[in-house]
């Protein structure tokens, strides 16, 4: 019979262990059955819920990965992945519940006004957050918040120097975009400063706000100024409204997004004849790398996984999701190098990834990143194009006539 | 470049109209805000986009439209606002009726996914047109806007030269005065929902047909535009949804025009702000009536 001194003695040693627990920073692994939690954030619902619902698969199969070379140590990994509909205030919220569920480090989140509130919480909270999307530059947080991605500062004049050679008559384009997401409001100011540095002329930059319904009346003002080109920076959703719009008006002209519209689970199925000008930045698609077998057995297996797993638009489109599969790989590495195992406490599992990150200069995964001293990657931009009959990006240069050198990251 | 806008921003805010109008009715006959009203709306984009995609000519997902979300009007009707009769009620209902939105958008969402779907138009008949004395003109939109128009046009003979109208202006005069003289006040309340909700639909398939695709948060940006459109005009009075909804489609294509973009889509909250500074029941309605004026 369960009396009330028992009841105060069980509570009071529930009560002692959690602080015991709190004081040597939080559940030690081997108390959850020896495996090491890894964290992700990402949007499974909400507009973006495409763009979370692909990344969470690559994420997995880099669990999958993982657990079926052995664990990490001989421990199993398990992920906690958490779904925070790319509202910024979520993400925090959702970061600091995946610290206290014991995660050695962190993915995502997914979006610059995201990972700009989350980077400073991780350092706060001295723990590794890794991101491999988000396009703001100068968010990332050394030591515990790195980037693989590469931020617009490089991927924006590289693409534009790229772009001059595709369509070497621009002479005039007009610039739009989200004023209100983090990473398309600076897309807006890159886009027209690398238009200016290579002698083209900005007619007009035209702001929007997130959740704009109706882009008639920017397409009409953007036809008025009847440009060569027209360049915008927006995430998928209002993105896609916007190229349809054009359309609508009779713009035939290029339209180039930046890497916004390469990436989520839907925009490339969706955009159709609206899609036949259109360009983005990117570093891969779903074409075979000649000579890259370890980037092309990834394609495959990631198509094939995400087609049996999810009821995502067909085809599958592999856009930079091997970043998300090589943000776990590299947090893993991190901690089989730190020695970490099941036994290990998440603070001491934390300082590894955090150290390996710190000293952390090139990464070979699937991609080959190199770190910047900014806790951001490179990767060499390329401009895409939508191919829309068969609702995938490709690449406009052949490999032997894509420009390779990088950009110097633009200041603004 | 102006004129364009004029056009476009009169398509556009008929289309603000046509939703704005649904709340109005609504209100006009219950005194009630029916917060499901814009959701029923965003339903209409996905209901036609569908029939249309299956095969269905334009028209055809245009009616499917009108009846299901007609339909779904009645059960927001049943479950939202039959019990909840009283002038002290106001709230639950409408909250009752915000719920009821959050569930319709859960489902589509599941159903159809969190994000943009296409509507499957052919591309030249999206943008096929002429050109007049420097305007451009879309078949689609001036068809969208001829629909509209004919819509509304039909929603002012039934309320004001029919027997349903007048018993739905009695009923929101005084239903209990509808009552005592043999309205049936919850067959009223039924026919004003149905008409609101299918309305709603059409406008719904339209939007999508104007864009190009249905996407589940437009009943929030959209929609709740609607709403502020409706206070703009005068609660419960049908000419204000009307006049309010093209001069906040004007306002909007014009904010684009000179620069103010960024601006564009708060324009409706700034004047609905600045109207009902200066005229606190809005543009058409005063202090103490709510009746519904054809």
């Amino acid at each position: 019979m369960l009396t009330r001194r028992h009841l105060l003695a069980s509570t009071s040693s529930v009560l002692a262990s959690s602080a015991a627990v709190a004081a040597l920073g939080g559940p030690a692994f081997a108390q959850s059955g020896a495996t090491i939690k890894i964290g992700a954030i990402l949007p499974s619902s909400g507009i973006l819920g495409s763009y979370g619902i692909l990344y969470r698969s690559a994420i997995q199969m880099a669990v999958e990965d993982i657990n079926a070379a052995g664990g990490i140590n001989g421990a199993k990994v398990e992920l906690l992945a958490e779904d925070d509909q790319a509202q910024p205030n979520q993400s925090v919220l959702l970061f600091r519940k995946l610290v206290n569920d014991g995660a050695a480090f962190v993915v995502g989140p997914v979006t610059g006004t995201s990972w700009e509130n989350t980077a400073p919480i991780a350092n706060a909270m001295k723990v590794p957050a890794i991101c491999w999307t988000a396009l703001k530059s100068g968010i990332s947080r050394k030591p515990y918040a790195l980037r693989i991605h590469p931020p617009n500062d490089t991927m924006i004049p590289e693409g534009m120097a790229e772009i001059k050679k595709i369509i070497p008559n621009l002479k005039r384009i007009v610039v739009v975009g989200d004023e209100r997401e983090a990473s398309t409001s600076e897309g807006i100011k890159l886009w027209a400063a690398a238009a200016k540095a290579n002698g083209i002329e900005v007619l007009e930059t035209i702001g929007f706000q997130t959740g704009t319904t109706d882009f008639s009346p920017l397409a009409i003002k953007v036809r008025g100024h009847n440009p060569d080109a027209l360049f915008f920076s927006a995430l998928g959703p209002p993105a896609l409204a916007l190229v349809k719009e054009m359309e609508t008006q009779g713009f035939d002209k290029p339209m180039v997004g930046d890497s916004t519209v390469w990436a989520g689970g839907s925009f490339i199925q969706a955009v159709g004849s609206a899609g036949k000008n259109l360009h983005t930045l990117g570093f891969s698609t779903n074409e075979t790398w000649v000579g890259n077998d370890k980037y092309n057995n990834y394609v495959q297996r990631f198509i094939k996984r995400t087609e049996e797993t999810t009821n995502l638009p067909r085809p599958i489109n592999v856009c930079n999701t091997s970043l998300a599969y090589d943000a776990v790989m590299m947090g893993a590495d991190l901690l089989r190098k730190g020695g970490v195992n099941g036994s290990t406490a998440p603070a001491a599992a934390r300082d590894a990834v955090k150290n390996g990150l710190d000293g952390l200069k090139k990464y070979d995964g699937v991609n080959a990143i190199t770190m910047r001293d900014s806790g951001d990657g490179h990767i060499q931009a390329h401009v895409l194009k939508a191919a829309p009959e068969e609702k995938i990006w490709k690449f406009v240069l052949p490999p032997d006539q894509r420009l390779n050198t990088p950009a110097t990251p633009m200041k603004l | 470049m102006i004129a364009d806008q004029i056009v476009n921003g009169v398509i556009l805010g008929s289309m603000y109209a046509l939703v704005a109008l649904g709340y109005t009715l609504v209100f006009g006959v219950l005194d009630k805000l029916n917060f499901a009203h814009s959701e029923v709306f965003m339903l209409g984009g996905y209901v036609g986009l569908s029939w249309f995609a299956l095969g269905a000519p334009l028209w055809a997902s245009v009616v499917v439209a009108f009846v299901i979300c007609g339909l779904l009007g009645l059960f927001v009707e049943l479950v939202s606002f039959r019990k909840f009769t009283g002038r002290d009620a106001q709230i639950t209902a409408s909250l009752s009726s915000l719920a009821v939105g959050i569930v319709i958008v859960d489902l589509v969402q599941k159903h159809w996914g969190s994000e943009p779907v296409s509507l499957p138009l052919p591309v030249e008949l999206r943008t096929a047109g002429f050109t007049f004395m420097g305007v451009t003109f879309n078949w689609l939109k001036l068809g969208i806007l001829g629909f509209t128009l004919a819509l509304m046009a039909g929603l002012h003979v039934l309320v004001s030269r029919t027997a349903l109208g007048r018993n739905i202006r009695a009923v929101a005069d005084n239903p209990t005065s509808a009552t005592l003289m043999g309205v049936d006040v919850k067959r009223v309340n039924q026919s004003t929902f149905f008409i609101a909700s299918a309305l709603a639909g059409v406008a719904g398939v339209l939007l999508a047909m104007r864009t190009g695709f249905a996407t589940s948060d437009i009943g929030l940006s959209f929609g709740l535009k609607a709403l502020a459109i409706m206070g703009i005009g005068g609660m419960g009075d049908l000419r204000g949804a009307v006049v309010g909804g093209l001069l906040v489609g004007l306002l909007e294509g014009l904010a684009f025009q000179f620069g103010l973009g960024r601006i564009a889509d708060i324009a409706v909250w700034i004047l609905m702000i600045f109207v009902l500074l200066v005229r606190p029941a809005g543009l058409f309605g005063n202090a103490t009536a709510r009746d519904v004026r054809a």
